[in-house]
């Protein structure tokens, strides 16, 4: 058990951009955290980063690892940076590593991340995505606990993007982290691609929908177009049970069980965990970070304290995830043949949107870029 | 007197079949203002004699001799499915106006090839099955849909294993969906999938993912659950438009519809629309009337009404047909071929007409051998007390 006295836990930021700067806040919130270092590329990111945070910096994670003893690393970075970071801080010997998501642009990369820090035992988490919510943690438990009876069929009412990890790292979550058998799976747009969007002019592969059938005998659709009972909620989805089903929309997480043959809300079962004003700044000038980073923070510290569950979405379930999207791009690409899981062929690639795979200072430019930064700190 | 037999309706009537659903067609529609029914054919002489005394009309002991003796402009087969095939082409042959057989239609995809068939070579309306997409209030949700109340139609979930081929949810889902030819579809079944039986049987329902040619895709969900029954004439379905939604449930129909600038993929506040549909499901128990006959289902009214209308306007027939039953039953097999196949995917139309898959026993056989003399009998009295006490 972590006491008063207990060193607090030392933490990097790989990667200072506007969402880095919101986990480097949300850690620098915890009493048992304190930032002591961040690595960019980019000297001008770097230099407000370090004011800000009033620490060491770094132009690259070598270095940074190389001079400084880290516990938690937080490689927050376009997506095709990511695996290298994970990997280097997996190998410096930190205790934790939390990064953002989509997860990688290859199966192998992301096999890599996973292995990596398992082999040396080192919790992977990351993304700000629903199932870093508690709240998805506690609908996950009454219905492990049999409130909506049997579990039948489960509904993501909205195309997959970004590897799969809202929508599909959902459906895994309440199918209870069961394994798929197999799948059925189309494209919006070319199955061929590599590449989620248009790519050197060439269109994308699109949002992905699909059928999974579960080894648990569960099974998941996946709709190819966005239902408007859902639309608009981040990690849509539809649990519908014997006895009851579970949903979110727009207002929120509920739960409805059959009750003389009509289905009634359970009502109070959750609190409203979206943060609705994305604009709220504290009392230094920062930027507040939302709830659902500020309670992946604490997870991860409770675990890495007391070893209580790591109710987040881990580097595996990402990686689980992501090879469910790339099975359902596969059976599009073979004319809608079923695909049965795991992939044996690592080396499947799938790129993010061409914003997320590359550096957004790159890709929208330096202004815009940098008004997403300053957004982080009032006076900055 | 409910009903006056004046031999002089609009619309002469003959029905093949008198067992117990074969009277409750016969008392829809003697109570039509434009139709009566005149004869009725059955192979077993003591249905046969029930059905003349009661409705008092002709009666022959095949459809053949009835067809070569009597004018008739609508003709009900409602039999056993393993008769029906054969009932229909010789219908749609007699002459008639139209022809409304109950459900399941047929077994085989050839059969049903050329019930529909012969049926549109002679001009003849086709209506088979006495089933929700012929309810007021599921015609009411076309309308709606139709009006652009929900947007474009995109995805449709079913939440009931198909049976009968389909005839319940795969049919409301293609009228949903305006009758549009599948493309594909992946499928499976709760039971073996080398069998040839019925999903209400060996296959234990049948579930699967069928994109329609208009881009359209449906979702058949496995197994039942919560959503999957809505009383006798809710059938478990979600249909999912750019702009809002239709589904039924427990407690029936519903329709909910997101704010007026909404776009898809933003934020969608759904907004339920109350008072829209009426609590149409026929829970009701058996009661009679003052003649003693057994009350005609609202269901069973709404369907003769609609073909009586199709055949007196010559507009469209809104109910369900012998060519969307052939779609459902083809969508069924097209399923449990791909669930044969390692769940590939099936391409429609199918090339072998020869495939089948039967319905339970008690539908494709004659259900007084099934059930015994004594069970069927009691089915066949119930429609009506003979001698009304005063």
């Amino acid at each position: 058990m972590a006491t008063k006295s207990s060193p607090k836990y030392r933490v990097a930021l790989i990667g200072a951009g506007h969402m880095g700067i919101q986990h480097a806040r949300a850690y620098a919130m915890h009493p048992r955290c304190e930032v002591v270092a961040i690595a960019d590329t980019d000297p001008e990111n770097l230099a407000v980063a370090t004011r800000w945070f009033k620490c060491a910096g770094y132009s690259s994670y070598d270095e940074l690892f190389k001079k400084d003893k880290i516990d938690i690393a937080l490689p927050i970075l376009p997506v095709r940076a990511n695996a290298g970071a994970v990997v280097a801080a997996a190998k410096a010997g930190v205790k934790a590593v939390f990064c953002e998501k989509p997860f990688a642009g290859t199966l192998e990369d992301a096999d890599r991340m996973v292995a990596e820090c398992k082999s040396r035992g080192i919790p992977l988490a990351g993304g700000i995505v629903p199932r870093n919510y508690p709240e998805y943690w506690k609908a996950k438990q009454l219905i492990e606990a049999g409130e909506i009876g049997e579990v039948q069929s489960i509904t993501i009412p909205e195309p997959n993007g970004q590897g799969g990890c809202h929508g599909l790292a959902m459906a895994r979550h309440f199918a209870l982290d069961s394994d798929v058998e197999w799948v059925t799976g189309w494209a919006s747009g070319d199955p061929m691609s590599d590449h989620e969007d248009t790519w050197n002019g060439k269109p994308g592969f699109g949002g992905l929908g699909g059928y999974i059938r579960f080894k648990n005998g569960l099974e998941a659709f996946s709709l190819g177009k966005h239902s408007p009972r859902h639309a608009g909620v981040t990690g849509a989805i539809e649990v519908i049970g014997s006895k009851g089903v579970f949903y979110n929309d727009i207002k929120g997480l509920h739960l409805q069980k059959l009750e003389g043959g009509v289905l009634k809300e359970v009502p109070d079962l959750f609190t409203d965990f979206r943060q609705k004003d994305n604009n709220n700044f504290d009392q230094d000038g920062w930027r507040v970070p939302s709830p659902g980073t500020q309670h992946s923070v604490n997870t991860l510290i409770d675990h890495l304290d007391t070893g209580s569950p790591l109710n987040l979405s881990t580097g595996e379930s990402l990686r689980n995830a992501y090879e469910l999207a790339i099975a359902l791009r596969e059976s599009a690409r073979r004319g809608n043949a079923p695909v049965r899981l795991s992939l044996q062929d690592r080396s499947l690639k799938m790129y993010p949107e061409f914003g997320r795979w590359n550096y957004k200072k790159e890709v929208y430019g330096h202004d815009k870029y940098m008004e997403g930064i300053a957004a982080m700190k009032k006076g900055g | 007197m409910l009903t006056i037999k004046n031999k002089s309706a609009k619309y002469r009537v003959a029905i093949i079949g008198g067992g117990r659903m074969g009277t409750h067609h016969a008392r829809a529609y003697d109570l039509h203002p434009l139709c009566e029914v005149v004869a009725v054919a059955d192979t077993d002489q003591e249905n046969l004699d029930i059905f003349t005394r009661r409705f008092e009309c002709a009666g022959y002991s095949t459809y053949d001799e009835m067809f070569r003796k009597e004018k008739l402009d609508i003709v009900g087969p409602v039999l056993p499915v393993k008769a029906n095939a054969d009932a229909v082409v010789a219908s749609a042959r007699a002459g008639v106006k139209a022809v409304f057989c109950d459900k399941p239609m047929t077994a085989r995809l050839s059969d049903a090839d050329r019930m529909v068939a012969e049926c549109e070579k002679n001009g003849v309306i086709f209506g088979a099955g006495v089933i929700p997409r012929n309810y007021p209030e599921y015609q009411k949700a076309k309308d709606l849909v139709n009006a652009g109340e929900i947007g474009n139609v995109q995805s449709i979930n079913i939440y009931d294993p198909n049976g009968q081929g389909g005839c319940h949810n795969l049919n409301l889902a293609l009228m949903f969906n305006n009758d549009i030819d599948p493309e594909w579809c992946t499928g499976w079944v709760g039971g073996d999938p080398m069998s040839d039986g019925d999903g209400d049987g060996d296959l234990k329902g049948i579930g699967g993912f069928v994109k329609f040619k208009n881009g359209v895709e449906l979702f058949s969900h496995r197994r039942e659950s919560v959503k999957s029954k809505a009383g006798e004439q809710g059938q478990g379905i979600e249909v999912i438009g750019t702009k809002g939604v239709i589904w039924s449930d427990s407690k029936g129909l519903h329709i909910a519809k997101a704010q007026a600038d909404y776009k898809p993929g933003t934020l969608a506040d759904l907004k339920y629309q109350p008072g829209v549909f009426e609590d149409h499901r026929n829970l009701k128990g058996r009661s009679y009337d003052e003649e003693g006959w057994a009350n005609c289902t609202p269901g069973m009214l709404a369907s003769v009404a609609a073909l009586v209308e199709a055949v007196d306007t010559g507009k469209p027939v809104r109910m369900s047909t012998g060519q969307s039953l052939r779609k459902a039953l083809e969508i069924c097999i097209g399923m449990r071929e791909s669930h044969r196949r390692g769940h590939a995917p099936v391409k429609f139309p199918l090339e072998d007409r020869s495939l089948v898959m039967f319905p339970v026993t008690a539908r494709w056989e004659f259900k007084k051998y099934v059930y015994g003399r004594e069970e069927y009998m009691k089915d066949i009295m119930s429609r009506k007390i003979d001698a009304p006490a005063k």
